[in-house]
């Protein structure tokens, strides 16, 4: 199974999947240089069938990114040679679902938010910048169903996949010196949430009462990498119930 | 009676690290850990740790410390003058610290960063499988943060004493020599990349020597010197994994040498990956000193890689010579005595079944004693 993409412009023309040494002890696998489902589909299903097979026990890491995959591994197991023969054989074997099919077989993860007043502050400068009514803004962030393409950045820190470009809307002139743990927000055409408190620049149109990172939870993030989200309205008064009892 | 240290002075950053957090950057944790793997595993055997136990990592020493009770150290990495209770002892050998001990570290004449291990380890919660402390993020350490002074930090129970490196063993020669070779360039293979540069880039990147930067921390080393820009200034790339020693060209054409505090991911064109065996001299060199490249495969890295660890986790440590050799007498016993370096004993008194030397030059920490007879 063989995908290729051109790139625009004098840079290099590159055919996906790839196989490359990243460092003397990491092999990354590239599906794409873009952002969409069908590729980070292919990342999450690749890791799985590498975590299954019997090279499992030889990783020391993986790390699964938009469009790639980097495998940490022991040197003393494998040359790399033979690994890039082996996950080229497992590239070959893997299934993918399609991008529609993925959205059907699995639940989505509810994350609760009240939206606007104290908890979304932007919540109006979405609505006017969108020519939309605040109502009409959250029924569309909460209409939708996320992949969590990939967390980075910050411990949980979620890049989400999948906002109806609507409700796109700029970062703040000026970022705030500080965002509270749960802020969900949006900055152009992504939208994510905060899992502690920092400062940011995305424009804040509600919050979450579900603590996202937890270093003693198992696992550690509520999002999970590869899978679908999606964001449940609450009131008010049910983001302090709910604080008090996560 | 448990054993702990206290911080009397910090120095300019010292946090409690391990060989780091793995298995977790998937969810964005940061794998932290000690930067030079070289000095940290090496100082966890002279103490006669596992390679994971935890130990204090100094930037640029300048740190004093006390134990409340007898010790087994080591201080590796970084050349500094370390003594202890005013004696000066030399690094990358086994001490016993006998308690109420105060040992300083200097700064550092070369290198940057020491690495302090003591017998047991250093045991503050183990968080997400490590106690590596990633201050941007809180994770792990003590408390999360770098340490200050009046901490309090516990020591894992020492519970196979004997079995351990005696007082004077030291480092292996080639571990020491080998990972801080300033003449030759640091070795490169070629990252994902590496064709978003031109030939002239490539060769430029290849052809000058670039100076660390005062902005180098435990996140990235940054490079100055000769622009190295990317094709069509396509120096942004769709977020990409981040690792230990990938070389990433941001838009201002300054490479940075990515540390054991990077984010997991990162969103800059790698035109090179520094290989394993080589890290430690990229950590060690301080800003303003100069650091040069040079191309190899990925066959000739991962032979490299594989001497490396060999040599860091297997290479036979050397075992304290015998310069002098003596029985004493003590409280009717007779009692074989050994002292590693050139020196001479005053008197020496046994309590609890130890001899303590009061050592001409010296500190006590020297004597090694073999059994007694009668």
């Amino acid at each position: 199974m063989t995908t290729t993409d051109i790139n625009c412009g004098s840079g290099p023309v590159i055919e996906y999947p790839r196989i490359l040494p990243a460092s003397d002890s990491s092999i990354l696998i590239e599906f794409g240089d873009s952002i969409d489902y069908e590729t980070n589909a292919r990342v999450y299903a690749l890791q799985s069938e590498i975590e299954n097979s019997d090279l499992g026990t030889s990783v020391v890491e993986f790390i699964p990114s938009y469009r790639s995959l980097l495998v940490e591994y022991d040197v003393s197991v494998y040359v790399y040679a033979d690994l890039q023969e082996r996950v080229n054989d497992l590239i070959g074997t893997t299934t993918v679902s399609g991008s529609a099919e993925m959205s059907s077989e699995q639940d989505a993860h509810q994350i609760p938010v009240a939206y606007g007043g104290d908890y979304g502050p932007d919540l109006e400068n979405v609505a006017k910048h969108a020519g939309l009514t605040r109502e009409e803004v959250i029924a569309i962030h909460s209409g939708t169903d996320y992949r969590v393409f990939m967390l980075g950045f910050a411990p949980g820190f979620p890049y989400l996949g999948g906002m109806d470009s609507q409700i796109a809307c700029p970062r703040l002139a000026t970022p705030r010196t500080l965002v509270p743990a749960g802020a969900v927000g949006i900055a152009e055409s992504q939208t994510g949430v905060y899992p502690n408190p920092s400062p940011g620049g995305w424009q804040i149109i509600g919050r979450t009462p579900i603590k996202l990172f937890d270093v003693d939870a198992d696992p550690p993030s509520a999002m999970l990498p590869g899978t679908k989200v999606t964001f449940v309205p609450i009131a008010s008064d049910d983001f302090e119930t709910k604080v008090g009892s996560e | 009676m448990s054993s702990f240290v206290v911080v009397i002075s910090p120095g300019n950053r010292l946090t409690v690290q391990d060989l780091g957090r793995r298995g977790s950057q998937r969810f964005g944790v940061s794998v932290s850990g000690v930067l030079d793997v070289a000095a940290a595993v090496t100082a966890n055997r002279l103490v006669g740790n596992p390679a994971t136990s935890a130990m204090l990592e100094a930037t640029f020493g300048g740190v004093s410390l006390s134990f409340n009770s007898e010790t087994r150290v080591a201080v590796t990495g970084a050349e500094v003058n370390v003594d202890v209770n005013g004696f000066p002892m030399p690094i990358w050998e086994t001490m016993i610290l006998p308690a109420g001990a105060v040992l300083t570290l200097s700064i550092p004449s070369t290198g940057l960063y020491s690495y302090i291990s003591v017998a047991g380890g250093f045991d503050t919660p183990i968080v997400l499988g490590s106690r590596s402390t990633h201050v941007a993020s809180g994770i792990g350490g003590y408390e999360g943060r770098i340490l200050a002074a009046g901490d309090t930090l516990p020591i894992g129970e020492d519970i196979d004493g004997q079995s351990r490196p005696r007082a004077g063993t030291n480092a292996p020669q080639n571990v020491v020599s080998g990972s801080y070779d300033r003449e030759r360039p640091v070795r490169v293979i070629s990252a994902p990349q590496y064709d978003a540069f031109d030939d002239d880039a490539k060769s430029k990147f290849f052809a000058t020597a670039f100076t660390i930067s005062n902005l180098t921390d435990r996140q990235g080393a940054r490079l100055d010197g000769t622009s190295i820009p990317a094709i069509d200034g396509k120096h942004d790339i769709v977020s990409d994994p981040a690792y230990m020693g990938a070389i990433q060209v941001p838009s201002d054409c300054k490479p940075i040498v990515l540390l054991a505090d990077r984010q997991p991911t990162g969103g800059y064109a790698k035109i090179a990956s520094v290989i394993g065996p080589d890290l430690p001299k990229v950590v060690q060199r301080t800003p303003g000193s100069e650091i040069a490249f040079e191309l190899v495969g990925i066959e000739e890295a991962q032979e490299l890689a594989r001497g490396f660890q060999k040599s860091i986790y297997r290479a036979p440590l050397v075992k304290p010579a015998r310069i002098f050799s003596s029985d004493l007498e003590v409280g009717g016993k007779t009692y074989n005595v050994q002292i590693v370096r050139p020196t001479t004993i005053e008197e020496a008194m046994v309590a609890d079944g130890i001899i303590y030397a009061d050592i001409r030059d010296h500190a006590e920490v020297a004597v090694t004693v073999e059994g007694s007879h009668e």
